[in-house]
């Protein structure tokens, strides 16, 4: 090295949080030879798919949280303690429960999910009560935000809080569905007996759904499609039903008048500014304000009132006014690394359930990602889709990080039964029903060896 | 294919597909954010920008020795919104129901105590105006404009008082009666502004002009405008969409550039002693109007310009706008005999005659080459050139004038400033009327050979008669002295607009010999009213028949007076030209007895107050002391 540059000098002897884990000696300085300064010689850090996951789960978990402070600032609301205000509020406390979430379901055996049989699952059960509180929804208990009537309000004392049984629903269905292609492997190419009731399943989801957020029973319902396909069902099953989705979504659609609109107003806003092209009309406004460099964190002025649900459906406008094309660029980055690491971790594990709870969830996550992009930046209509772990929303971060664990937890499943640390799923059911025993062991290899 | 196999296949191809879509819609965001079109940027800008003018402050007017004349003074106008105060359709106001009524009535107590009304036909007022005409909501109603300082202090203490009114409601609970003492008011407020106001009143009303609270409308207001109004400044402060004021752009920011004071050549003194004096002459004699000027002969200063009737800037409406005009600049007139020094120095100037050169008279009627019969007011034999000033004799004049020729009056018209604009400020100056060359007839040249066919306005009179007192420099009148930067200094107005045009146009001999016979005029001539008991003056008399309106030929009793005058005469200080139009002329008409003393009077004790020692005794002036001989030779002649 020639003696005249400068050299940053690490300091000695910090074991950085991803090496700690490793077998390997601790990195120790050095005096090297030629060069004036103590250089470090640090060694390169691998991550797992899992870590990788954990690393993009907590960034956007953090990208969200400032973003939905920034969306939520006013100027009024300035105060000296910001800083504590940042850290003991809704969001930062939701963002807790979704890492802690995320950990506990990192640290599960997700084949347990799987169940001895299918109406015992605890799958079918997560299941039964989305839907019974999807149908809770419905009734005068569920609270309509702008019109949509999607939250149930639990009022302990003074205190409310809102749950979102539609989230619920979205990830308990993918893995009914996985759950349900174990147990009924062998008649699943039945159409009465195999696919006509998880069809119905679906279906009642999906409707109960559809009533007042189109957009995620449609996403469910195309991912439930490829999920079916991935089951072993037979795609002409599936073909049948195409007639009968879509006399549903066009019932759904042309004969619900904002919708309609929406759908109409799409490709010419400006017809209609200050109605149903309001939306679509600031989005682009707030991406030309921000422009390729943006206005600088917190210096937005759409999210002033003129954007529309600034803090949840159109985020991402905000993120572009604020943060530029660099911001959208980590975030759009960041799905892309969960979708690639997604599908990494799909092709890696062996069994069936493994592949389509791990798909569903990518799937789940990178499309609903890719929608709310596509609406914020007027390339689709306009629907009230949230960005995941992005914009505000509770139920929303804390089950998709969740989900996120999960796929960390399939992954890890995975790397495990490589090394030969827990037994290996074959992929069958009746191989799967001894898993009580082997989560036995589980419980112990993970206490030694992670 | 089993169904492991097909799993895998459809979640990558799934996968990928929406690794590709998001890679896409990332180049959308990507065209978006770069492709910001002009109508983008519009759009958000009138989204988001408000745009507010900071009003620059009109800026004051002083006389030439720091008397105020003009200066803005800060309003208050009061408005109210009926369309919030009643709010009919329940959207508008804060409250609603019984404590909206209530919160009226509170405020229609409040307000009627501060505009001495009836709080409840202060409310019926109101409700009156509820609606326009058209049926729309009234949102804006002016209840008094031009406030002052005062009256807002009042109604801020008056709203102090209903703000503590609701925080005692609100410390007992009472929660509803809080709200209607806190939202009590919301329906009035204030727009600040300035108003002009002239302390001086009457000084100097047509000189001055007049303006409103954004823009002179008449005078030195309207002229000089640009420099007083100064410019407005803006600001563009960006609005959340409550409408509320959150934080101000730097772009666009610019402070108001607040208007330049102006001095003004005027002196308080002399214009206010010009004022006097022709106010006096205009009412004894019973004028229709009248007009008297000052001027310093060696740098062309204005030092007053009077007219009569005055106007009062303050309240301009009271006075008819046939009299706001200026008429010392704006209105020509044949001023007669007056103009006979001018001939007179042009013909001395090119040696057509010598002063001592006699003329025949003809004892009063002559008949001039193309058979005009001319008539002097008394009737001479000889006379020699001086004495024909000193008697005014039209016939003398004719005869010089014929001597002369058309192109030498003319050029003795022309040289001497009239025909043109004198160069001053002032606004609608008049050039005067002179015909072209080539419109003058024989006719004209007798006509104009004692002043008439030619109509000048005071100030062209004044100027043109500087030329004597100044050893025979033609100036241009000033009105502006001085005028103070944008940056703080004071800087004469020949700094700003260059020095002033002088052309010689007269030898200091001619100039000496005019003094000489124009002294007389004022000792044993036509201006013998005019003489002064402390200073030797010298002037002439002009007396003019109107001319009939819109036809040939002039009215036989309705006369223009005339009177202009210098002094000292060893060394002049000011020249003063007094003009009466219409005098009553069963009161009296002539130069010298309607607008002489007036003149005189002016010139006297403006020299008194500026201090110039009296001419000293009988070696200089033969007349000195000799008040009683005078009287006697006042009863002689004209």
């Amino acid at each position: 090295m020639p003696r005249n540059t400068y050299h940053i000098h690490w300091p000695n002897r910090i074991n950085w949080p991803l090496s700690a884990r490793s077998n390997a000696a601790p990195s120790s300085g050095q005096w090297s030879p030629g060069s004036r300064g103590f250089s470090v010689a640090l060694r390169p850090v691998t991550l797992t798919l899992d870590q990788i996951l954990c690393l993009v789960c907590l960034s956007l978990l953090g990208i969200g949280l400032v973003m939905v402070h920034s969306a939520n600032a006013r100027i009024s609301d300035f105060s000296r303690h910001w800083f504590i205000h940042f850290f003991i509020s809704g969001a930062a406390l939701h963002m807790l429960l979704a890492v802690l979430a995320m950990c506990l379901v990192w640290r599960f055996d997700y084949r347990r999910l799987i169940g001895r049989s299918l109406p015992l699952s605890a799958v079918t059960f997560l299941l039964i009560a989305a839907l019974l509180l999807l149908a809770l929804v419905l009734t005068h208990l569920g609270t309509s935000i702008n019109g949509a009537r999607r939250w149930l309000l639990l009022r302990i004392g003074s205190h409310a809080i809102s749950f979102e049984p539609s989230e619920l629903a979205k990830w308990s269905l993918v893995l009914f569905i996985s759950a349900y292609a174990m147990h009924r492997e062998d008649k699943i190419r039945d159409f009465l007996r195999g696919f006509l009731p998880l069809t119905a399943i679906i279906g009642i989801t999906c409707v109960l759904i559809l009533k007042e957020d189109f957009g995620t029973a449609a996403l469910i319902a195309g991912v439930s499609a490829i999920l079916m396909l991935m089951a072993g069902c037979r795609w002409w099953h599936l073909a049948i039903l195409v007639p009968g989705v879509l006399v549903l979504g066009y019932f759904a659609v042309w004969h619900i008048p904002y919708r309609r609109e929406r759908l109409l107003i799409f490709l010419h806003p400006h017809l209609d500014p200050r109605g149903a092209g309001y939306n679509p009309i600031q989005s682009l406004l707030s991406f030309s304000s921000g422009g390729f460099w943006g206005r600088g964190l917190g210096n937005g002025i759409q999210k002033l009132g003129y954007l529309p649900e600034a803090n949840t459906d159109f985020i991402f406008s905000l993120i572009a006014e604020e943060l530029g094309f660099f911001g959208c660029m980590v975030v759009v980055s960041l799905y892309l690394v969960l979708t690639i690491c997604g599908w990494r971790i799909v092709c890696r594990t062996r069994d069936l359930f493994g592949k389509m709870a791990g798909f569903g969830c990518t799937a789940m996550i990178s499309l609903q990602a890719a929608m709310n992009i596509a609406v914020a930046t007027v390339s689709v209509p306009t629907k009230g889709i949230a960005l995941p772990l992005i914009s505000s929303g509770g139920t929303s971060w804390i089950l998709t990080a969740a989900a996120i664990g999960l796929l960390m937890s399939i992954e890890r499943t995975t790397r495990m039964e490589m090394t030969n640390r827990l037994p290996a799923a074959t992929g069958q059911a009746d191989r799967l029903l001894k898993l009580p025993a082997a989560a036995a062991n589980d419980s112990v290899a993970m206490r030694t060896v992670a | 294919m089993a169904p492991i196999q097909r799993a895998q296949s459809l979640s990558t191809l799934v996968l990928l597909a929406s690794v590709v879509l998001l890679v896409a819609l990332l180049g959308r965001v990507f065209w978006l954010q770069t492709h910001v079109t002009r109508s983008d940027i519009r759009n958000l800008r009138s989204q988001h920008d408000v745009r507010a003018r900071l009003m620059a402050r009109r800026a004051s007017i002083y006389t030439g020795d720091s008397t105020l004349i003009a200066g803005s003074v800060r309003v208050y106008n009061m408005f109210a919104d009926p369309g919030l105060i009643f709010d009919p359709h329940g959207k508008l106001n804060a409250l609603s129901g019984p404590s909206l009524i209530a919160a009226r009535r509170i405020m229609a107590k409040a307000v009627g105590k501060l505009l001495h009304m009836d709080p409840s036909s202060l409310l019926a007022w109101l409700r009156s105006r509820l609606y326009y005409p058209n049926g729309r909501l009234r949102r804006f109603l002016w209840l008094k404009r031009g406030a002052n300082h005062a009256f807002y202090a009042r109604f801020e203490k008056i709203r102090h008082h209903l703000l503590l009114q609701a925080r005692r409601q609100s410390r007992a609970r009472q929660f509803v009666r809080a709200g209607e003492y806190f939202h009590a008011l919301d329906g009035v407020g204030f727009l600040r502004s300035t108003r002009r106001v002239y302390p001086l009143g009457h000084f100097a009303g047509q000189v001055i002009g007049f303006a409103n609270s954004h823009r002179g409308l008449e005078g030195i207001e309207e002229q000089l405008n640009a420099l007083l109004a100064g410019r407005n400044g803006q600001v563009i402060y960006v609005k959340d969409a409550a409408e509320r004021a959150l934080w101000i752009n730097r772009r666009g920011y610019r402070l108001p550039d607040n208007g330049m004071k102006v001095w003004l050549t005027l002196n308080s003194t002399i214009q206010g002693i010009a004022q006097m004096q022709l106010d006096k002459a205009c009412r004894k004699f019973q004028a229709r109007s009248g007009v008297a000027v000052v001027m310093n002969p060696y740098n062309g200063d204005i030092l007053a310009m009077a007219n009569y009737p005055t106007l009062n800037p303050n309240d301009y409406q009271k006075t008819p706008p046939q009299f706001w005009r200026n008429r010392a600049v704006t209105d020509p007139y044949e001023c007669g005999s007056a103009f006979k020094p001018f001939n007179l120095a042009w013909a001395l100037k090119k040696h057509v005659i010598t002063l001592s050169e006699k003329f025949y008279c003809y004892h009063g009627r002559y008949r001039d080459p193309t058979g005009r019969l001319i008539k002097d007011v008394g009737g001479w034999g000889f006379l020699s050139v001086e004495n024909i000033l000193v008697h005014s004799s039209n016939i003398g004049m004719t005869q010089i004038g014929w001597k002369m020729g058309i192109r030498r009056l003319y050029d003795a018209v022309t040289t001497f400033g009239f025909g043109r604009m004198t160069g001053c400020l002032l606004p609608g100056e008049s050039p005067g009327i002179v015909r072209p060359l080539h419109q003058w007839t024989k006719g004209t040249l007798t006509s104009a050979s004692f002043g008439y066919g030619v109509a000048v306005t005071p100030l062209q009179l004044a100027r043109a008669f500087c030329t004597f007192a100044n050893g025979g420099w033609l100036i241009t009148p000033q009105i502006v002295k001085a005028v103070e930067t944008r940056t703080g200094k004071l800087e004469t107005w020949s700094q700003i607009a260059g020095p002033p045009r002088a052309r010689k146009i007269l030898p200091r001999r001619v100039c000496t010999e005019l003094i000489g016979a124009m002294e007389q005029v004022m000792v044993r001539g036509t201006g013998q009213y005019a003489i002064s008991p402390v200073y030797r003056l010298y002037g002439k008399t002009g007396t003019a028949n109107l001319a009939l309106a819109g036809q040939d030929g002039y009215h036989s009793h309705q006369y223009n007076a005339t009177f202009i005058a210098g002094g000292p005469t060893p060394a002049p200080r000011l020249i003063c030209v007094v003009a009466v139009h219409k005098p009553n002329p069963h009161l009296g008409h002539y130069g010298g007895t309607v607008a002489g003393p007036a003149c005189s009077r002016i010139l006297t004790d403006s020299l008194e107050y500026l201090q110039v020692p009296p001419d000293q005794g009988p070696a200089t002036d033969p007349w000195w002391g000799k008040e009683s001989l005078l009287k006697k030779l006042k009863g002689l002649s004209h």
